[in-house]
């Protein structure tokens, strides 16, 4: 188990063109649709948390790595998922510097970047279909599309708005 | 050397940020830079923008170690590079500062607090759950991450597919189409996006992006 939470994270890290934002679709297929380890609602709840704390969006993969396998498992995934771009990017202060302009490099990510976007469409469906239990959450989903754009708001309060109302909606729903 | 630590940041910061390459450490000790980097990862919430502002004030016009053009290097030679990139700017500038030894304790104490936050909520996350009330709350969030994942997509489609360009529109599509109605593994559509780019996307030139495209 641990090895495979390492060995997927580092997968991960390596293909996350575009930076941490980048990486949000292949954690969420990785973990919430090809291995079952986090329900869509947990996946979620983990985002907004890695939006709340300090440093990068990435560390989304302790919270992980400590669902799946204790303290052990969150140092793990931690461990996984920063420890190639690290490497990549200290080398870069060096000796790989010429390679970081190599054609092929930013041949692969001018393509795997779209990839990542047409990606970032199929989390964002497979999310919705187990969340949209009424046109409400649609509401939630196309002013926190809004706000997202706009840029103005941090992705934390738009996150926490949506819990906010969700509860109400949930409430009345269920009478 | 590690001893000298007591005195940093009190030599020529301008001497310091034109020693290029050699790996001869600037004035900056291995411990400083762990307490610099840790302070950050300690307040500066929401990525990239409090990171950068933080480096400007700490160390380019504090302790006047790291220069403006090496933060832009930093973002110019990291952006090609998969990975999170607030870590690999960490990474580079703490490379430049004290090699290996000083990238890998300052990232690891940029990483520290978020981790240890992470790992606390993680570990309290699984009886909150229990609570009847929380579950509805979670729905509205859930509705939520839809929305800003597409933010996101709408933000990356625009630095990535290029109209002009209809393969970076084709690839977007085919693995949105794979991903969603195929259930196509995540990573094997972001290599095969890579090599169609390796093929058909590569500048002829070689010329590349230069620095000056970097932000800032």
């Amino acid at each position: 188990m641990m090895l495979d939470l390492f060995w997927r994270f580092m997968v991960i890290s390596v293909l996350a063109f575009g930076g941490g934002q980048a990486a949000l679709p292949l954690v969420e297929r990785m973990a919430v649709s090809e291995t079952g380890w986090l329900s869509p609602q947990d996946f979620s709840a983990a985002l907004a948390f890695s939006y709340v704390t300090p440093g990068p969006v990435l560390i989304l993969a302790t919270f992980i790595g400590y669902r799946v396998a204790g303290l052990a498992g969150a140092g793990v995934a931690t461990l996984g998922v920063f420890l190639i771009p690290w490497a990549l990017a200290a080398g870069a202060a060096q000796a790989i510097r010429r390679f970081t302009q190599h054609r092929w490099l930013q041949g692969f990510s001018r393509g795997a970047g779209p990839a990542i976007v047409g990606l970032l469409g199929v989390a964002a469906v497979s999310i919705a279909q187990g969340a949209f239990l009424g046109w409400a959450y649609g509401v939630i989903a196309a002013a926190a599309l809004l706000l997202g754009l706009s840029r103005k708001v941090h992705p934390f309060f738009i996150l926490f708005g949506g819990a906010v109302l969700g509860a109400p909606i949930g409430a009345i729903g269920q009478r | 050397m590690e001893g000298s630590g007591e005195t940093v940041g009190q030599r020529s910061g301008v001497e310091a940020g034109q020693a290029a390459a050699g790996e001869e450490p600037r004035a900056v000790s291995l411990l400083a830079l762990a307490w610099v980097f840790l302070k950050v990862g300690v307040t500066g919430i929401g990525d990239m923008p409090p990171l950068l502002a933080y480096i400007e004030r700490e160390l380019i016009d504090g302790r006047r170690v790291v220069t403006r053009k090496d933060l832009t290097d930093s973002m110019t030679y990291t952006k090609v590079l998969p990975g999170s990139t607030v870590i690999q700017i960490v990474a580079y500038l703490a490379y430049k500062l004290r090699g290996w030894p000083g990238s890998a304790i300052a990232t690891a104490a940029y990483i520290l607090p978020s981790a240890v936050a992470m790992a606390a909520l993680a570990a309290g996350y699984v009886s909150t759950t229990a609570l009847p009330a929380v579950g509805p709350a979670l729905s509205g969030l859930t509705a939520a991450v839809v929305g800003i994942l597409l933010a996101t997509a709408y933000r990356l489609g625009k630095r990535n597919i290029d109209p002009k360009e209809p393969l970076t529109v084709g690839i977007a599509l085919a693995a949105f189409l794979a991903g969603a109605f195929l259930d196509a593994n995540a990573a094997l559509l972001v290599v095969g996006g890579g090599f169609l780019g390796v093929l058909a996307l590569s500048d002829q030139t070689g010329q590349g992006e230069t620095v000056k495209e970097a932000r800032r």
